[in-house]
């Protein structure tokens, strides 16, 4: 009997590479056999503990998602070394800390401009030559604060929505032509974006805000739930699946326990009990240090 | 019968706004209406409201016209009740050709200029412990579809503030509330369409298919309903004294697709929405792609 050939080596970029998913995404289709472009905003610093044992299986490239001209250096790179690209996988991203409130103009400019244009900007970057291929996947990595939003990280959940938002129509465009548009919904991890990348608002880091205390709270609800959460092994290996899977992919591929737990419960809630359940909880991290905060320290009308 | 409420609405000239304002003034509110151009926009809006509709220039991408549009209304009226975010802008193109400078304009009025507006009309009510912040969204900030994109994007990305605003606000008993209307006949699908640049001047690789959605999306609307059931609901959440919902889906089709969303598996959504071959929205899409393929 004849046995199917084996999956193909593919030609995967990796956005964000330098740690947390991007750089575990990079390593597990490394030693899966793929080639792996990863991209990063300082190489030099970064790139070799991302490379070191795949040399011949990660090549990386300086790129700032916020520079068009990187995105498409970074597309045009990657078909220089391999002659086609299989998948992209959109990683990189920022978290903003702060209450809708107070979050000013560029502040949410810049989260958006990496968060959601960002990813746009690579995604174009791809398409000419996915094109020409008539296939390819586009794997973006979302979370479950694009499916649902909460206190303090109200403009992250409004990135990420609209992240959502955008990737569900470029699927029903992209259909035609062969090309797969996934999100992975990713739930609580220890990934680097709670300590390296977050940024807090002006008004939380000048210590004059409004919600400082359930702000801060959550920080450190965070810090603490992260550092009890599982690595990002399971997601880097279920993005790989994603870029292997040889049957369609789903519009979104639900990655983590409490994703597998709450999403569910979104669906077949009511919007008041589902609010009801996030507003009663008091749990150490997300979202009960906010609620927890805010019943010991009522707030007082101020204007 | 609701007391008397003082309302600000941005996006006012037209449209959602416009029927809105006149609504709330018809049921005895106080009515700030706000608009980019009230020299040209203002006088058909207040006719026959005059005392009741006050128009004030507000653009949502211009920080010192809110700073101005709001103090005034709080000096004129002491409060603000209720705040209707309705400015918003439409964009018709494929996510693959739409420029940095396109989406970022996008988002710039429908999302950050409504957080723009909350930042100003919030501390107000959290003095007074009250208040209501209605955000206009669509039945695009439920559900994705092609040649929608960016329109998409930013109306995703203010369901998600309302959200996130709710549990911000619940200290202060301020409610917040979106509101997705489905396809309605207003002047946002008539007047001057936004599209991409790459369609507007005809070299979209995708241009049979969006020029058939645009084609479609009108001939659509100008079967369907006007805004004032639109307008009458927005005024109804401006006098309900019981808890708002997070959302109020408005109009049979938004109706239909919030619920049969919610009870679908994205395949079998996907496979619904791909199979539909209607005038409107998303079938005259799809139905071009068959007819003449894409890209």
């Amino acid at each position: 009997m004849e046995v199917a050939e084996k999956l193909a080596p593919r030609v995967v970029i990796v956005t964000g590479a330098s740690r947390g998913v991007g750089r575990e995404t990079a390593r597990e289709l490394a030693f899966r056999g793929h080639q792996v472009v990863a991209t990063m905003r300082n190489p030099d610093r970064d790139g070799p503990a991302v490379v070191q044992g795949f040399e011949s299986h990660i090549r990386v490239i300086a790129c700032d998602i916020t520079s068009r001209d990187a995105t498409e250096a970074a597309a045009a790179f990657a078909l220089e070394q391999h002659g086609r690209i299989d998948a992209l996988v959109n990683n990189a991203a920022l978290l903003l800390i702060g209450a809708i409130e107070e979050v000013v103009d560029q502040e949410i400019h810049s989260l958006f401009n990496t968060n959601l244009t960002g990813q746009m900007r690579m995604t174009q970057a791809v398409l000419p030559a996915m094109r020409r291929q008539q296939g390819g996947k586009i794997i973006t990595v979302s979370s479950l604060a694009g499916r649902i939003a909460g206190p303090a990280f109200g403009s992250y959940c409004a990135s990420k929505w609209a992240l959502e938002g955008l990737m569900e129509s470029l699927r029903y465009e992209l259909a035609p032509l062969g090309i797969e548009v996934s999100l992975i919904t990713m739930g609580a991890y220890r990934t680097e974006m709670q300590f390296k990348s977050t940024f807090v608002t002006q008004k939380l880091q000048d210590g004059t805000s409004v919600y400082q205390a359930p702000c801060e709270a959550f920080i450190e609800g965070e810090k603490v739930r992260a550092n009890l959460n599982p690595g990002v092994r399971t997601v880097a290996c279920n993005i790989a699946d994603a870029v292997e899977f040889p049957d369609p992919l789903a519009l979104h591929i639900p990655v983590g326990f409490d994703v597998h737990r709450v999403m569910p419960l979104r669906e077949r809630m009511s919007y008041d009990e589902f609010e009801a359940m996030i507003s009663g909880m008091r749990n150490e991290g997300f979202p009960g240090s906010w609620f927890g905060t805010i019943e010991e320290n009522p707030p007082v009308p101020v204007a | 019968m609701a007391d008397p409420q003082v309302v600000l609405i941005t996006g006012a000239s037209q449209g959602f706004g416009a029927a809105t304002a006149r609504e709330l003034a018809e049921r005895g509110h106080t009515v700030i209406a706000t608009m980019r151009n009230p020299d040209r926009d203002a006088p058909a809006l207040v006719e026959g409201y005059a005392g009741r509709i006050s128009p004030q220039r507000l653009d949502v991408t211009d920080a010192g016209t809110i700073s101005a549009a709001v103090s005034a209304a709080l000096d004129q009226h002491g409060r603000i009740d209720a705040l209707i975010n309705n400015a918003g802008v439409s964009l018709f193109g494929a996510v693959e050709e739409i420029t940095d400078a396109e989406l970022h304009h996008i988002l710039d009025v429908n999302v950050v200029g409504a957080m723009r507006v909350i930042g100003a009309v919030a501390p107000s009510m959290r003095a007074r412990c009250s208040g209501k912040i209605i955000n206009v969204s669509s039945v695009a900030g439920l559900i994705g579809g092609p040649a929608v994109g960016a329109y998409c994007a930013s109306k995703f990305a203010l369901e998600a503030i309302t959200e996130a605003l709710r549990y911000e606000m619940q200290p202060w008993s301020i409610q917040v509330v979106a509101v997705e209307p489905g396809v309605v006949n207003t002047e946002m699908l008539h007047g001057n369409l936004s599209a991409i640049a790459s369609v507007r001047e005809g070299r979209s690789r995708y241009q049979g298919p969006v020029e058939a959605l645009i084609k479609g999306l009108r001939a659509a609307a100008n079967r369907r309903q006007g805004p004032r059931s639109v307008a009458s609901q927005l005024a109804d959440l401006v006098e309900i004294a019981e808890p708002l919902p997070l959302r109020v889906p408005i109009g049979d089709d938004a109706i239909r697709i919030s619920q049969q969303r919610g009870l679908m598996t994205d395949d079998e959504w996907e496979g619904f929405l791909t199979s539909l071959r209607d005038e409107g929205f998303p079938g005259s899409y799809f139905q071009a792609v068959e007819e003449q393929g894409v890209g």
